[in-house]
């Protein structure tokens, strides 16, 4: 029977599902207006489409600071450790890039806590996206007739800036978790929230002692009978995939 | 159509009457607003969603006294028009004929016009900021007229013969005419200036100017206010899709390869998963 540590709490799947959503229907309805899809933007489908955006965009800024006040044990560990960085989380990025990400080969790589360096790059790639986003997109809402000219012609720029950034680290997040034939196994930690322990000593060598030594949070080693099975089903099939 | 059109507003011949401003409104059906009194005769106090040209009253003291001068605030229609490169819908478009076109039907309320154009002209109809349900107007230079073998209603309107409309070669012939006539009359008081020829590419409305442009509030060079728009509409959107695309390919190749060397475990000795298959 594989062995199953939890990885993220219900309400962290949540959050990163929901963020998803919004994010899926924001990308959307922003592509077709930044390429001027003419059945997506001219006229009354354009309106509808930018009430969509905005909708969408309410959505994911009310998601964010629900998790951030009532998850934010959580949230905070997450923002204290992608934004601690040291010498190995560089030399990982270097040689996961070029060698293990790349090439496909296992092995040889600098042991990495409960966030490897790409992870941490992407939350915060996210989060900075998050931000700019937010910012520019309110200007660009109350904005439309009002006297500031230049803010707003910073903002769009800034916002299109901002999208390339969050829908890139999106196409390499979803790429990794669900096409690569090393990583996509991490799926499992957002759909039930726990990874096998083989992938946690392959991934996350440092958050695995962790969780053995007692000092991780959620650490979680258990589960019934037919929940494992339901797990234990998943990667299974993810395994037989990938060869 | 092989000549692009013109038109030449001689502010110098203007005598504020606003016969233009009233035949605009009615031959487009633009609806008059109720304005109170500002103790001004000019009136509506801005541009509209229902007012796409305005006399301006421009009054400047000097040493000699107070010049009272008359501006048409209209869309200059211009070769280089931002408003067309940032509109996503196509409802601004360049006319054969040399004037900025605009369909309001494919108007979806953006804004980015009335924000990007370097003059000010494109208005917005906000009909509710929540939802961000909007519209754009501006001056067409009647492009149904146009179509149609006539001139702009302006133009027709005008009785001290202030608006001139041609072809643009011609009018920029009777601008520099005009520019010569008048700066031999007033000798150096005069500040006279023709606006338009170089602007721009060039703008569909030229003006024979009392005073410096900035007077009338004039951009001297908003060619940056161009650059910025097309920039963003022809070198950051298209870069972004590139980048997509590059992305989609890399990925598809890294895909290929790491799945080739995952499967072959013996040849990498990755041992604990040497198993897997």
């Amino acid at each position: 029977m594989t062995r199953w540590l939890r990885r993220f709490s219900v309400p962290q799947q949540w959050a990163h599902w929901i963020y998803a959503l919004f994010f899926g229907v924001l990308a959307a309805t922003g592509i077709v207006i930044a390429f001027s899809v003419a059945g997506f933007v001219v006229g009354e489908a354009g309106a509808m489409t930018r009430l969509f955006h905005r909708a969408a965009a309410v959505g994911l800024i009310l998601m964010v600071v629900y998790y951030a006040v009532f998850g934010y044990k959580s949230a905070g560990r997450d923002m204290r450790l992608i934004v601690s960085w040291s010498k190995n989380d560089l030399k990982w990025l270097w040689r996961a890039a070029t060698r293990f990400y790349w090439t496909g080969r296992r092995g040889d790589l600098p042991e990495e806590g409960r966030y490897n360096a790409g992870q941490k790059l992407n939350y915060l790639g996210q989060l900075v996206g998050f931000g700019v986003l937010t910012v520019t997109g309110l200007i660009m809402w109350l904005g439309v007739g009002g006297s500031s000219a230049g803010w707003f012609k910073a903002s769009v720029i800034l916002h299109d800036l901002a999208t390339v950034l969050v829908v890139g680290l999106f196409a390499v997040h979803f790429y990794l978790t669900t096409m690569h034939p090393l990583t996509k196994e991490s799926i499992t930690g957002m759909i039930t929230g726990k990874v096998t322990e083989e992938y946690a000593r392959e991934h996350h060598p440092a958050w695995l002692r962790e969780v053995e030594a007692g000092e991780a949070e959620e650490d979680d080693i258990e589960g019934s009978g037919y929940q494992n099975g339901r797990r234990d089903a998943l990667i299974t099939g993810l395994r037989r995939r990938s060869s | 159509m092989a000549d692009k059109v013109a038109m030449l507003i001689d502010l110098t011949k203007c005598v504020g009457c606003r016969a233009c401003q009233v035949a605009c409104k009615e031959w487009n059906g633009l609806e008059g607003l109720a304005t109170s009194n500002r103790g001004t005769y000019e009136n509506p106090p801005v541009l509209g969603y229902e007012t796409w040209t305005k006399i301006e009253f421009v009054e400047s003291g000097g040493p000699e006294g107070v010049d009272w001068n008359f501006f048409k605030r209209q869309c200059v229609h211009c070769t280089d028009a931002v408003c067309v490169e940032v509109c996503p819908t196509d409802a601004l478009r360049h006319h054969a004929m040399g004037f900025v076109s605009y369909e309001e039907n494919r108007c979806n309320g953006c804004g980015y016009c009335a924000r990007f154009c370097p003059f000010g002209i494109p208005q917005m109809k906000i009909r509710d900021r929540l939802s961000g349900s909007a519209v754009a107007s501006k001056c067409t230079l009647c492009q149904d007229r146009l179509t149609s073998g006539l001139d702009p209603i302006c133009a027709k309107s005008c009785p001290s013969e202030a608006i001139l409309f041609g072809t643009r070669a011609d009018m920029a012939a009777k601008g520099e005419e005009r520019m010569g006539v008048l700066k031999e009359n007033e000798g150096d008081r005069g500040k006279v200036n023709l606006y338009g020829p170089e602007v721009l590419g060039g703008l569909g409305i030229m003006y024979v100017l009392p005073d410096e442009p900035a007077a009338f509030g004039l951009p001297d060079d908003p060619s940056s206010a161009y650059s910025l728009g097309s920039a963003w509409q022809g070198i950051l959107q298209p870069l972004g899709g590139a980048l997509l695309g590059v992305g989609v390919v890399t990925a598809g190749v890294n895909w290929v390869i790491a799945r080739r060397m995952a499967n072959m475990p013996e040849r990498v000795g990755a041992g604990k998963e040497a198993g897997r298959d």
